[in-house]
């Protein structure tokens, strides 16, 4: 068992060294870049401290993004655990078509987010979209969503949910098929309805992987960017300027690679801090399941 | 035993993993070799992705490549913000993964600053005798292109400015010009002044169903949300702000009460406030209207009148709108002493480039007759010389309107900072056409933005 442990190690370990010493160098960088005014198109480079930090603290536009990312955050994940959930009970229960419905249910999250932002931007449309058009044939008067400052970080919200809770549903669809089967068959036997044996057995059984799937979902759409930028580029007006965003537009955009750094190095902390509390609760899941 | 076997199986999986490596790493060496051995050069040369005006370009590149068999052109099509930032990344730190730039007037400053542009002087010299003679075939634009020490570095392929276009069939039809004059007392005609762009734009802004829902927008411009910055700066100038970004005094001028800048920008973002939300003759959503939106607009009969880089697109033979389309000189205000955006586009070369006689050989061929001819016929697009440019418009290819609105133009603010300055107009005009701030604060805003960007109090 040793003799094993001891390979296992040794075999894994040029990995583990590969990726530390990856994430060592680049981590290293980005912290000593917040560190400095480096700005290659103004041709500027010079040692600030804390400077950076002290800026965007500061920065309204920027506290006003962290604030939009968790709002993002929590309903992306909110809602998509939910529909996850509802659509893996359902395709588990199997019936006829459930594997059709399976890769219906997986098949936004096979499209690359650029053509799924595109997708969307064109549904969203206000005189072309097929959204406002179906509205306009029901009887409803047109909405503006992407270019309305209100509207548009929630129709953003939308496609995210549209395209990554499948990813969800995989998690939890997996999750049910590896829960004991005897639990379900005892509590069916006791004349449990089906909401009870979800209620009081397969959720309380699937606590463990819901956190990881929550955790897994949650810290990925903490830096979500991508469509953010296809669809509104944080417009319009900001209004719908993320940390992801946000920090891109400071780096590639601005040029101010020093502030951009600080950006992100701030937001990795918030990453490790949310990172951290959800493990802390997945321990206690676990040992009390234990 | 177990042991021993254990060992043995940890020492087989090692050597094929370096084994692996070793077959891995000579394969990257073997293709990299035969990459150099080829006699041929390869020049990669960046361009805007699905720009019509290039195509005509990129659709002769075999017969260029047939004239020049040792040179070999990868055309790179990136959006067009994409490819001011890479082009930008190649310039500060010297990949080598671009070989030349393509770049329009926001993409030069910062490109010329970082000493990373090949000087063309000895090319200049060798085939046109001198660069005064090189500048000489070009119009004004040649100023910015050179280095300030004489350098050529910037060579421009293509030239537009903002024009306006409209519908013939609703222009000149009977009835809808009677009841124009009985309404505003003068006859219907492409629209001299803004203020006769407002009376058309009213005019024809109509719910043509009756649902309560505008149908037929009375004009539109391009204002997509990483180019209304652009817009805003071709209306503001257009209306009297001066390309002064400083006053005497070294303060920001668009902040100062009663400079020009200040007076010309508050006025054309007046205008253009009160055309969307007192007018209601400009759509709301015109934040999400960019070129491919504008086109579906046209082709679908939803906009009377639009102003924009119509030298771009108007030749698209995809865009079949209703009737014949006409096009107008985009006003100036009066007492204006800027015109529009003067647009062009220029390519260069990078001094770490494998093959700088390659690069000139491409830029000579971008810039040659057959090459102007083509991209003029086939899209409209003005020539920056001044031989061919004229020629162009007796043919019919290149429309008076821009030919004229060339003659006005002015570039943008040229310092290094500029694609920050247009970044802080692009933020702050979104925000005025989606109301949420008025036109003065917006100004306010935007000089505070040029403030923190030039480091001014």
């Amino acid at each position: 068992m040793r003799e094993l442990e001891k390979s296992t190690i040794i075999l894994v370990l040029p990995a583990i060294v590969a990726v530390l010493a990856f994430t060592s160098y680049l981590l290293g960088q980005a912290f000593y870049l917040s560190l400095r005014e480096y700005s290659p198109l103004v041709r500027i480079d010079e040692f600030i401290g804390f400077r950076n930090y002290v800026e965007i603290v500061g920065n309204e536009e920027f506290l006003r993004s962290i604030l939009r990312i968790v709002i993002y955050t929590g309903i992306v994940v909110g809602i998509g655990s939910l529909l996850a959930m509802g659509m893996a009970l359902l395709v588990f229960k199997g019936f006829r078509g459930a594997n059709i419905l399976k890769i219906v249910i997986i098949s936004p999250m096979l499209l690359i987010p650029a053509a799924g932002g595109t997708v969307w931007t064109l549904l969203y449309n206000y005189e072309f979209g097929l959204i406002n058009h179906v509205a306009k044939w029901l009887g409803f008067a047109r909405i503006s969503y992407l270019s309305s400052p209100e509207r548009a970080f929630y129709a953003v919200i939308l496609t995210d949910i549209w395209s990554w809770t499948p990813l969800l549903f995989l998690i939890f669809f997996a999750g049910l098929h590896s829960l004991p089967p005897d639990s379900l068959e005892a509590a069916e036997i006791d004349g449990a309805t089906s909401w009870q044996k979800f209620w009081y057995v397969t959720l309380p059984l699937m606590r463990p992987i819901v956190v990881i799937g929550v955790l897994i979902k949650s810290v990925d759409t903490f830096r979500t960017f991508d469509y953010i930028w296809i669809m509104t580029k944080g417009g319009p007006g900001g209004n719908s300027h993320v940390i992801g965003t946000i920090t891109y537009r400071s780096a590639f955009r601005f040029f101010r690679y020093g502030e951009a750094a600080s950006m992100s190095i701030v937001s990795l902390m918030i990453s490790l801090v949310m990172s951290m509390i959800f493990l802390w609760y997945y321990t206690r899941v676990t040992r009390r399941q234990v | 035993m177990n042991k021993i076997k254990g060992k043995k199986t940890g020492i087989s999986f090692g050597c094929m993993a370096l084994a692996g490596c070793m077959v891995f790493m000579a394969a990257l060496f073997i293709s990299g070799a035969r990459a150099e051995g080829k006699a041929r050069t390869k020049i990669i040369l960046p361009s805007m992705m699905g720009w019509v005006c290039i195509k005509p370009a990129i659709d002769r590149t075999a017969d260029f490549e047939k004239e020049h068999p040792d040179i070999k052109i990868e055309w790179l099509e990136l959006p067009y913000a994409e490819l001011h930032e890479k082009q930008f990344l190649e310039a500060s730190m010297g990949a080598g993964a671009l070989d030349m730039a393509m770049t329009d007037a926001t993409g030069i400053p910062p490109l010329k600053n970082s000493g990373m542009m090949l000087p063309l002087n000895k090319f200049v010299e060798r085939d046109f005798g001198s660069v005064e003679a090189w500048n000489e075939r070009f119009y004004w634009l040649n100023e910015i292109d050179l280095d300030g020490e004489g350098n050529v570095l910037f060579v421009p392929f293509h030239a537009n400015v903002p024009f306006g276009v409209y519908r013939k069939d609703l222009f000149e039809d009977p009835k809808e010009k009677a009841n124009f004059k009985a309404k505003y007392g003068y006859d219907l005609a492409p629209p001299e002044t803004w203020e006769q762009v407002r009376d058309v734009a009213r005019f024809f802004t109509r719910d043509l169903d009756g649902d309560g829902e505008i149908d037929q927008w009375g004009i539109t411009w391009q204002a997509a949300s990483d180019w209304v910055g652009g817009m805003w700066i071709s209306v503001a100038s257009s209306f009297g702000m001066s390309m002064e970004l400083l006053d005497e005094q070294g303060r920001v001028a668009l902040g100062v009460e009663g400079h020009p800048a200040r007076e010309g920008a508050l006025k054309g973002s007046q205008y253009w406030y009160d055309l969307m939300y007192k007018d209601k003759c400009m759509p709301p959503f015109l934040i999400t209207i960019g070129v491919p939106e504008q086109w579906e607009m046209w082709k679908a009969g939803k906009i009377a009148m639009s102003i924009d880089f119509w030298g771009d697109y108007w030749a698209h033979p995809d865009l079949k709108i209703p009737g014949e389309v006409g096009s107008f000189v985009a006003p100036l205000a009066p007492g204006a002493t800027a015109g529009h955006w003067g647009s062009w586009w220029t390519v260069a070369g990078f001094k770490e480039a494998k093959n700088h006689e390659a690069i000139w050989e491409i830029i000579k061929w971008l810039t040659s007759k057959e090459i102007q001819a083509a991209m003029s016929e086939g899209s409209g697009q003005g020539s920056p010389i001044k031989a061919y440019n004229k020629d162009f418009m007796e043919k019919g290819w290149v429309s008076e309107s821009l030919h004229d609105g060339l003659m006005h133009a002015v570039y943008p603010w040229h310092v290094t900072e500029f694609p920050l300055l247009f970044e802080v107009a692009n933020t702050e005009s979104g925000k005025m056409i989606t109301d949420q701030q008025s036109p003065t604060e917006t100004i306010d805003s935007i000089a505070k933005g040029f403030r923190k960007v030039l480091k001014k109090k």
